[in-house]
């Protein structure tokens, strides 16, 4: 490669951290990221942390690098097991919505201006026209238990036709071809041309594509767990009471970890654990940068072979 | 031009009732959707309720207060964060944009390139909150008397604008600023450019009168984008910053959240989703206006489409 591309290899060398983290960092976490440390815990000077009275700021304790929640929790183990459901969750949605725009986009290019093709073009500009976050957060909201799957299935549903719209005008540019026309002289099916000679015409794009839309449903899944919509639903921490025997509820989080749910809860955490907040959004700038600088990175490698 | 505009008007006068509809019905299935062991809900079927509302005028009230006066004046601090938002993502990422194309290579310059795509990746909040953490932290254990800028709550001048205006514009901004120097890179190689420089044109005037009239009506359309950002922003803006704007009305609205509690009055409000509703279609609607407008006028071959 003459012309050095360096947004594919920051790009790609970030994303493939992430995906090694996703696959490998619930093994590499030092500390059960549920476990809440309860224990009085001395540094090398004396001085005395309980973390889950009193979160632990980072890099104070060698045990705890990144500190401790506001359940007293680790936050750099709970952060290396959050990539996983996060990452996995996007990646879903994104093969989704391909998987649902393609087929569609190529029908709608092919029958250009039929009945299927203006009945799509409506409804995806309604769709478009409305922020993907408003919707989501319209459809989730309207279900109590938020797992995993949920936010698959809303996420797909909503995301999809701005993918279509884009398949569908490569479509309609790739119809004028010559080599359709030959296509069609041998007697091709349609099925056929589009299998064999329309959807070909869009590999090269496609990986930019994949790597923009990761960026742009991580963002999303970041916004809507900072205003409380994240995986896996909240419980109750109990903590002792220091003026009685009895427990008494001292805060409201959540399992297990994920990254929307370290962002979430802002006002509440900001006396108590900012760090975590600032540790687990500067983890997704990360991510998003990388999938946007590898994006901005293939689509100068596809520009530039072609 | 007269004739596109009606047309638009016409359009944004079918569908605004139409989101006042959607707004409503969805609040009752909301209602018996997240609160399925309460007994039903007694709000009329939209139907009678917009018969009831015609015929008398009363659009249903929170806290006594009648629902278009309680709404008017987020809608109002809304606006004011959106339009000033949106003239910083225009004007900033036009320049940024400009800028981070060389003139050498008519490429996009490194520098641009990481400026501009590291920015348009910053999630809002992560800005905000580094802010808003370190004054605190200052506060606290370095001995800052008080806060340099207020941390949050409305107000119109500059201080109490400048920390949601920055979390809400800068990745539209950026955005704007990546899009518009991809636009200008792919111009300035076509033929015309090659044949303005040899004529002995300045890059200036190049730049400005040929490249840029070129791009403006694909820059109506990342406008629409924007726009889209900045109003899914204000969420997470107004929740940040507590500013009593249309989108911590939604979040009240819908959001069971732990901290917001004391709320109830707008959870699951019809009368106040049906507003909002409208309301934000409106805002969006009208920018898609405004976009079509300037696409109309910057570029003759869509106008008799």
């Amino acid at each position: 490669m003459s012309f050095r591309n360096y947004p594919l290899m920051v790009g790609g060398a970030i994303t493939a951290v992430f995906f090694l983290l996703a696959l490998f960092g619930p093994t590499l976490a030092p500390i059960d990221p549920m476990e809440r440390f309860a224990d009085v815990i001395r540094d090398d000077e004396g001085n005395m942390f309980i973390p889950s009275v009193r979160p632990v700021p980072p890099f104070t304790l060698d045990q705890f690098p990144l500190g401790t929640d506001n359940a007293g929790r680790d936050i750099f183990s709970r952060l290396l097991w959050a990539v996983r459901p996060t990452l996995f969750a996007c990646t879903a949605v994104v093969l989704g919505r391909l998987l649902i725009a393609i087929p569609l986009g190529l029908m709608a290019g092919w029958l250009q201006e039929s009945w299927f093709d203006r009945l799509t073009d409506g409804f995806t500009s309604l769709i478009v026209a409305i922020p993907q976050l408003i919707l989501a957060i319209a459809i989730i909201a309207l279900n109590p238990d938020r797992e995993l799957s949920l936010f698959i299935l809303v996420l797909t549903l909503i995301g999809w036709p701005d993918l279509m719209k884009y398949v569908r005008n490569q479509t309609t540019i790739t119809r004028q071809a010559e080599f359709i026309t030959s296509a069609k002289a041998i007697g091709a099916s349609t099925p056929a041309i589009l299998r064999r000679h329309v959807f070909p015409q869009l590999w090269p794009a496609l990986p930019a594509l994949i790597a923009f839309e990761l960026s742009a449903v991580l963002l999303l899944f970041a916004e809507l767990g900072f205003l409380g919509f994240f995986i896996g639903n909240g419980y109750v921490i109990f903590g002792a009471d220091p003026n009685s025997t009895g427990l008494i509820a001292t805060g409201l989080t959540a399992g297990t970890p994920e990254l929307g749910q370290m962002l979430s809860d802002f006002w509440a955490k900001i006396f108590e654990s900012p760090w975590e907040m600032v540790s687990a959004a500067t983890i997704i700038f990360l991510m998003v940068f990388g999938f946007n600088m590898l994006g901005e990175g293939l689509r100068r490698y596809t520009a530039v072979r072609r | 031009m007269l004739k596109f505009i009606l047309r638009r008007l016409l359009l944004l006068i079918i569908i605004l009732p139409l989101l006042h509809a959607a707004g409503y019905n969805y609040a009752l299935l909301f209602y018996t959707q997240t609160r399925p062991n309460r007994p039903p809900h007694d709000h009329l079927p939209y139907p009678e309720y917009l018969r009831h509302a015609l015929q008398t005028g009363e659009w249903g009230e929170i806290g006594r207060i009648p629902i278009w006066e309680f709404v008017a004046q987020p809608f109002l601090n809304s606006l004011v964060l959106v339009v000033i938002a949106l003239f910083i993502t225009l004007l900033g990422g036009v320049l940024i944009g400009v800028f981070s194309v060389s003139r050498h290579t008519k490429r996009i310059s490194p520098a641009g390139l990481l400026l501009t795509t590291a920015g348009a990746s910053i999630p809002g909040f992560l800005l905000g909150g580094v802010v808003i953490t370190v004054i605190i932290y200052q506060i606290l254990y370095n001995s800052w008397s008080r806060s340099p800028i207020p941390l949050s709550g409305f107000g119109l001048d500059i201080q109490h604008l400048a920390l949601p205006l920055l979390v809400l514009a800068v990745r539209p901004t950026l955005h704007f600023a990546k899009m518009t120097a991809s636009l200008l890179e792919h111009e300035l190689h076509q033929e015309y450019v090659r044949v303005a420089r040899s004529k002995g044109l300045t890059w200036l005037h190049v730049y400005w009168k040929h490249a840029f009239r070129n791009i403006i009506a694909p820059l109506t359309t990342v406008m629409g984008q924007a726009t889209r950002f900045i109003v899914a922003g204000l969420l997470i803006v107004e929740m940040m910053f507590l500013w009593p704007g249309l989108g911590r009305f939604f979040v009240y609205a819908v959001a069971a959240n732990e901290n917001i509690r004391g709320q109830h009055q707008f959870y699951g409000n019809p009368y106040l989703l049906a507003a909002l509703a409208v309301l934000i279609g409106l805002m969006l609607l009208t920018a898609d206006l405004i976009a079509g407008a300037a696409a109309y006028q910057a570029d003759p071959r869509i106008r008799d489409v």
